[in-house]
């Protein structure tokens, strides 16, 4: 992909991180350690929001970087590198989820009395990880996205791949799933 | 409880995230109706912020180890996808199947036929395709593709004229001037008959002998002399009897009418 000059020079103006990334591009291997120790702690925060499994998250996290070390010369740069990074662990973690969401109805069928429990996330609310249990995947990216990394609206869409009023609209309704499955399990 | 009106939920959200109390206590004010729906909203929002999972800042970053193998998203496909490929799947065994069955063989090699500047058709032999990217011709009747049978092939062509090379005549009871003409016909030699040709029937029955030559042939049994003009035209000329006067001596060989630079025979009759 051909960037103008303006383009290239906005991006590097507001991401520094683009700087590293051109380092590692120029065959620097250590720079994408660099990227790695600045985003581990913010990346396993979103795969252990989605994955709701400490250990799990901590497995993802590596295959998220591994892809990211695998396809950086991807990167386009038209939006930061956080942002893509983002909707790399993102769509990682809910791929992961889902298949983990498929294992473990499988465990409940077989009643698997003695099977090891995943290291769980612990709520300081029981409710909030009741509720979060019950959400789809997808929808607990982006309350996540939004409360816990507190990204902006833009952000998060270029995180999930949709435009800012899809963004709105899945927040919207995310947010309203997780109040209604929060009450249900208050009452 | 009545449906809350979109705008103002939308309101309570966004004072809820901002957790600033004055906006808090203004919306009460305002709308006293949601105050309790707005605290839980409060709560709500500050209950799932505080439930971030803490990171613990002793813990240092763990070593970056790649994975070798991720199971990548692949493509999903779809049954309209599958319907597609099944077809085209389908429709290149019905190609190959066909293809094998009806196909063209394989040319065989005949040696090429050496064709004169004739007029006839050019005879190519079998196999030698102008055009190889066009496929030889399918039959109509059962779609199988043909190779013409060697019958069918027009006569090869050499330097020999046809008059020249050895034919077979069979002709019974006809005139004799009526038996040259079709030999002519047959051989493609123009034939003609001077005045005063014997007017007998005759019957030929020759094999093996060019029409000049079955034309001499005659002329020495009906008493006639074929002259060969060596331009594909014989001219027939009669003898002539000195006893029906026509003024020639029996002992002559010279014909009056015939040219005076050939020799006429006397004819041979068949008994």
């Amino acid at each position: 992909m051909v960037l103008t000059a303006v383009d290239k020079t906005k991006a590097l103006a507001f991401d520094d991180d683009i700087v590293v990334v051109e380092r590692f591009l120029a065959g620097d291997e250590a720079a994408f350690e660099i990227l790695y120790s600045r985003y581990h702690d913010k990346v396993h925060a979103i795969a252990r929001g989605i994955l709701l499994d400490a250990e799990e998250a901590s497995d993802v996290v590596q295959e998220i970087f591994t892809l990211v070390l695998r396809h950086l010369k991807r990167f386009d740069r038209r939006s930061r590198f956080s942002t893509w990074l983002f909707r790399v662990a993102v769509n990682r973690s809910i791929q992961e989820a889902r298949k983990a969401r498929h294992k473990h109805r499988h465990v409940e069928l077989r009643e698997a009395s003695d099977a090891t429990v995943p290291e769980e996330v612990e709520y300081s609310d029981p409710k909030i990880q009741a509720a979060m249990e019950k959400m789809a995947p997808n929808d607990r990216a982006i309350l996540v996205l939004f409360y816990w990394e507190e990204l902006s609206l833009n952000e998060i869409a270029d995180s999930l791949g949709c435009n800012v009023n899809a963004a709105k609209t899945r927040l919207y309704r995310a947010r309203e799933r997780f109040r209604s499955l929060y009450e249900e399990s208050e009452s | 409880m009545k449906r809350i009106p979109e705008e103002i939920d939308s309101l309570m959200w966004g004072i809820a995230e901002s957790g600033d109390p004055s906006a808090v206590d203004q919306f009460a004010v305002r709308y006293p109706q949601y105050e309790a729906e707005m605290r839980k909203r409060i709560a709500l929002v500050s209950g799932f912020k505080r439930a971030k999972p803490k990171t613990d800042p002793v813990r240092s970053v763990p070593k970056f180890s790649p994975r070798r193998e991720i199971a990548e998203p692949r493509a999903s496909w779809t049954p309209a996808a599958w319907a597609i490929g099944l077809s085209l799947a389908a429709l290149g065994v019905a190609s190959f199947t066909a293809f094998s069955l009806f196909g063209p063989k394989p040319t065989r090699d005949r040696p090429p036929v050496v064709a004169d500047q004739g007029n006839q058709p050019e005879v190519k032999p079998w196999g030698s395709n102008p055009r190889p990217d066009v496929a030889p011709p399918i039959s109509p009747v059962d779609g199988m593709r043909t190779e013409p049978n060697p019958r069918d092939v027009p006569p090869l062509r050499t330097g020999e004229p046809a008059y020249l090379r050895p034919t077979s005549v069979h002709i019974a009871k006809a005139k004799l001037a009526d038996a040259l003409a079709l030999i002519g016909a047959q051989s493609g030699l123009e034939v003609v008959v001077a005045p005063g040709f014997p007017d007998v029937e005759v019957t030929v029955d020759y094999d093996g002998l060019s029409a000049i030559q079955i034309l001499q042939e005659l002329g020495r049994d009906y008493g006639f002399t074929a002259f060969d003009q060596g331009n594909g035209s014989v001219i027939a000329v009669p003898a002539t009897d000195p006893e029906d006067g026509g003024g020639a001596d029996a002992g002559e060989s010279e014909d009056a009418t015939a040219p005076s630079d050939l020799t006429v025979e006397r004819p041979k009759r068949n008994p």
